[in-house]
């Protein structure tokens, strides 16, 4: 990756423009055509470079429920409480982490009840001594933007 | 704002992914069956106006550009610094989400702040500079140890037809 690569690539992940040639605009910044853009997008994309290209939702403005979830799991049935948490479509993200509680996971659920049936049936059936739910009151931020410029 | 039918298949299209293509808005209409590149492009800036969509963007494979250490931040702070600290912290280019939550007696933190680094060092470090910045004496880092499930959050998929 060049220079005009790195800094597209962080232009990607900023925003990409809901316009009509977002790849022609990206290219004006960048002092190079829309072909050139274009053709640096989809060799990178080929590289695979990019986990996704598409849209970030607020799912709480769609009618869904979104929270993130704590559980303290044991190391006796960790795998199998893990592969029955993940089992869920509703849990998109799930994270060991080193702490009192272990296991960390999302839910994007169609309401509360959803959300709290899930939590039941988790509590029941892998042994979690405790699951906390903790949906955000404020959130202050949603940009994943990695710096790729001094790479 | 109410979600149609049509906005529905609208969605689903786009979370196939942006066609790489010099209209990509044109080729998203074909797909979904809209009405042409003019009525996509309407009706998505008026999800952004009302904050349902917050944008279209790349998500890179972090890791391949050397960003190997994701530690979760959570922060001790009183109520009535909760607003202005959360909002600095948003400056911070290694944070990419910055939440709010309640308060749990087993887990007594109410800010919680996503970074990311390249190294466990470069995290804590970061964690370090704005606890001096914000004067926070009590926070810790879960550091994650283990993805055990990511999956691209897709909507409206159950109603697909």
């Amino acid at each position: 990756m060049d220079d005009i690569d790195k800094k597209l690539m962080n232009m990607l992940q900023e925003e990409i423009p809901v316009t009509e040639r977002p790849f022609a605009e990206f290219g004006e910044k960048l002092g190079i055509s829309e072909a050139e853009t274009l053709e640096r997008v989809r060799r990178m994309d080929e590289e695979d470079r990019f986990r996704r290209i598409g849209p970030s939702f607020a799912p709480r403005k769609m009618g869904y429920t979104s929270t993130l979830c704590a559980a303290r799991i044991s190391t006796e049935n960790f795998d199998d409480a893990v592969s029955f948490i993940n089992k869920y479509p509703q849990i998109t993200h799930n994270y060991e982490r080193d702490d009192f509680f272990n296991v960390w996971f999302t839910v994007i659920a169609r309401g509360e009840e959803e959300v709290e049936r899930i939590l039941d049936e988790i509590r029941e059936n892998t042994g979690a001594e405790e699951v906390l739910n903790l949906p955000a009151t404020h959130i202050f931020k949603i940009l994943v933007q990695f710096d790729v410029e001094d790479m | 704002m109410e979600i149609t039918e049509k906005d529905k298949e609208l969605i689903r299209v786009l979370q196939d992914g942006l066609p790489l293509v010099e209209r990509p808005y044109d080729e998203i209409a074909r797909r979904a069956g809209w009405d042409g590149e003019a009525a996509v492009i309407a009706r998505m800036r008026e999800w952004k106006e009302a904050g349902v969509l917050r944008r279209m963007s790349a998500y890179i494979r972090h890791q391949r550009a050397g960003y190997n250490s994701n530690g979760m931040v959570v922060w001790d702070i009183p109520e009535d610094n909760l607003e202005d600290i959360g909002n600095r912290m948003t400056e911070s280019k290694m944070i990419s989400h910055v939440y709010a939550r309640p308060r749990s007696d087993k887990f007594p933190y109410r800010l919680y702040t996503m970074v990311h680094g390249h190294s466990r060092d470069d995290v804590i470090a970061e964690a370090e500079r704005l606890a001096n910045l914000e004067k926070i004496e009590k926070y810790k880092i879960l550091f994650s140890k283990k993805e055990l499930k990511r999956s691209t959050t897709r909507l409206f998929m159950e109603e697909k037809r």
